[in-house]
């Protein structure tokens, strides 16, 4: 309790002011509210417990951190003063020290303070002072060092490189990797080899369930379809001359990864000439003789022939190239590789050189190229146009020839979706043979595609010549986009044609009736006509979805279908 | 083969009915010329088709998710159809499992 004298003496107000100014700021609280309550002093209580605690923790994590700081420093100069002084053979305790170090940040964060004192350390011993980096004192040091690559490994996979050189040196490394694993692997057999005197290099590229490496039942089912159209065409090719490469996700489901390559490992088998490579990269790079095509590391080869792509590349540097592709549901021609590869020589091969074309190809400084396009196709779609017909429920009209429009159903082109759910056989009325065969295949029809389709679509350059040269388009606008070489007229042979019309320009291929089958099923990107379904059977809600133009039946004669399919 | 044949014949007269045997008659054809051009067998396509017909509800989901991922097409074409395959498969499987139930308690 504060007495104040001011009240009891009857001294003047402002002398009062004066007084309780000049007090401090717990004075004056305990003059305007007098002694502190109980439930004030357990608060303050409570709040100097508070702050004590708190100033404890502090200075113990600094204790704690400093602790920490002085023994890491103490580690360093132990430990780098040991690797100088054995020189060479005191990589031991490096290696040893490198256990201690939180490896992954080392290796992120190139110039943090534990890195600098090490190089720093090694600095002084080196007299051919390469130890400015860490790659290449591991390289001084590499009869004990952890090689690189396993530190390597370490970076995020989404981290940038720490420093160019960082960045330069490992790929050294990895190249070197290389090597040595191509010394490990089994030479390539005689039947793999391409043969000195072959003038040409073809590969044709495979996308497989890339970027979709959890989608388990559509890569099995993209698998059967492989298995089916895609692998005994190219299996069966007369000539085996080229290698196919199928890129697949590096994370591809077990499940589908070892049926793609029990399914390659066999047929390998059966056919020891069929060029294979399976590699997990979701990359697609253009370009084969391009170094950066086959720079993906040999433990994504899954087919271990990581030497039998390099061997291509190689060859390729020199020889007239071309570059295919084909989806893993679509098919080529058996003569394909071979007729195409005959044409490729004939026009791309320098000793072609005769006048006209001579002046063709001063226009530019670089050689020829050509880009192949598929003439004709076939499609093979899993609905048929026909299942309805064959369907039970057949009372319902579409347009009949008078023009006379009968009742549509809306929901009529669902009917060719799989009867899988029809169990009781009883209930529906008997197709004949013949009905029930031509259902069970799918339809097998003219392809009606316009411009250039992906199956068979290749792009040749001559040795001279560079990838880059040829224009780059979608596969839809490559007609758009480079001029075509020679309109065919009916009943002429491309061979006819002189070879001076085919330099820079699009090839539209109808030497081989048809060049390609394609796989129209519910496993396609693009479900244009999957199901069999022409647009006019389509319900008006599909159609404005789809954006297709109906097609006038009064207008198709049955000729124009035959001359698609010339067969 | 014979098109059109005595179960539809009140088709034989439809642009429909005339396009379709066509078709029919086209594809019939040419697949005596698949083993010949492309090696592919018409007993593994039946075999293939089969497969896909049982697996189609889940390829069809699966297709549907894949749409518009990196580096694949994203048409709204193709999710609409891809849509239509699912909603018909669930539908259908709802009343499959009823059918089946009704049957069940029925013979019990």
């Amino acid at each position: 309790m504060i007495k104040l004298p001011c009240l009891s003496n009857n001294h003047n107000t402002q002398s009062t002011i004066r007084y309780i100014k000049g007090l401090s700021p717990v004075k004056k609280r305990l003059l305007f509210h007098g002694n502190l309550t109980k439930n004030e002093k357990a608060r303050r209580l409570k709040w100097a417990i508070c702050l004590y605690l708190t100033i404890c923790a502090s200075l113990s994590f600094l204790l704690l951190t400093w602790t920490m700081m002085a023994s890491i420093n103490h580690s360093i100069s132990h430990s780098a003063g040991s690797g100088g002084g054995g020189g060479g053979g005191g990589g031991g305790t490096v290696h040893g020290h490198l256990e201690v170090f939180p490896t992954d940040e080392w290796v992120r964060n190139p110039f943090n303070r534990v890195r600098s004192q090490r190089n720093l350390s090694w600095k002084s011993n080196d007299k051919e002072g390469k130890t400015q980096h860490y790659v290449n004192n591991d390289e001084h040091h590499s009869t004990t060092v952890q090689p690189f690559q396993q530190r390597f490994h370490l970076r995020p996979q989404n981290d940038s490189p720490d420093t160019e050189e960082t960045y330069a040196s490992g790929k050294q490394y990895q190249s070197q990797q290389y090597n040595q694993l191509q010394q490990q692997q089994q030479p390539i057999p005689p039947e793999l080899q391409i043969p000195d005197e072959e003038p040409i290099v073809q590969i044709i590229n495979t996308r497989f369930m890339q970027n979709q490496p959890d989608l388990v039942e559509l890569g099995l089912a993209r698998l059967e379809l492989m298995r089916t159209i895609c692998l005994p065409t190219l299996q069966q090719q007369t000539s085996q001359n080229f290698l196919w490469i199928i890129r697949a996700d590096p994370d591809l489901h077990p499940t589908i990864k070892t049926g793609l390559l029990n399914m390659i490992a066999t047929a390998t088998q059966e056919t020891p000439d069929f060029h294979v490579v399976v590699m997990g990269s979701n990359d697609n790079p253009s370009g084969f003789r391009r170094a950066n095509h086959i720079l993906v590391s040999p433990e994504l080869v899954w087919t271990d022939n990581y030497n039998l792509l390099q061997h291509f590349q190689q060859a390729s540097q020199s020889r007239i190239v071309l570059e295919t592709r084909l989806d893993a549901d679509d098919g080529l021609h058996i003569y394909f590789v071979e007729l195409m590869q005959e044409e490729a020589i004939l026009y791309l091969s320098q000793a072609n050189d005769d006048p006209q074309t001579e002046n063709r190809t001063n226009t530019s400084s670089s050689g020829n190229w050509l880009v192949w396009c598929a003439g004709t196709h076939v499609e093979w779609q899993y609905g048929t146009p026909w299942g309805d017909l064959l369907q039970s429920n057949r009372t319902k009209t579409e347009i009949l020839l008078n023009g006379t429009e009968v009742t549509v159903n809306p929901n009529r082109w669902k009917s060719t979706l799989p009867r899988m759910k029809q169990k009781d056989a009883s209930s529906q009325p008997q197709q004949d043979d013949n009905d029930k065969d031509s259902d069970a295949y799918g339809s097998l029809l003219p392809g009606l595609t316009r411009g250039c389709i992906t199956p068979g679509l290749t792009k040749g350059y001559s040795a001279q010549a560079n990838f880059e040269d040829i224009p780059e388009a979608q596969h839809h606008h490559l007609h758009l986009k480079i001029e075509q070489c020679h309109e065919l007229k009916q009943g002429e042979s491309q061979l006819s044609v002189p070879t001076s019309e085919f330099n820079k320009c699009l090839v539209v291929w109808r030497r081989l009736i048809p060049n390609a089958i394609r796989g129209r099923t519910p496993t396609s990107a693009g479900m244009q006509f999957v199901l069999g379904k022409h647009t006019s059977f389509l319900s008006e809600e599909a159609k404005d979805a789809l954006g297709l133009e109906e097609i006038d039946y009064k207008e198709m004669q049955p000729s124009k279908f035959c001359m698609k399919l010339c067969l | 083969m014979q098109c059109c044949s005595t179960s539809v014949t009140s088709f034989a007269v439809s642009h429909f009915c005339k396009t379709t045997c066509l078709l029919l008659i086209v594809s019939s054809e040419m697949w005596k010329s698949v083993l010949k051009r492309f090696m592919i067998a018409q007993p593994s396509v039946a075999k293939m088709r089969v497969y896909l017909t049982e697996h189609m509800a889940a390829v069809a989901q699966d297709n549907l998710q894949g749409q518009c991922t990196k580096g694949h097409s994203c048409k709204n074409s193709s999710l609409f159809i891809l849509k239509q395959l699912v909603d018909e498969h669930a539908s259908a499987n709802a009343t499959d499992r009823a059918t089946d139930d009704a049957v069940g308690s029925a013979t019990a």
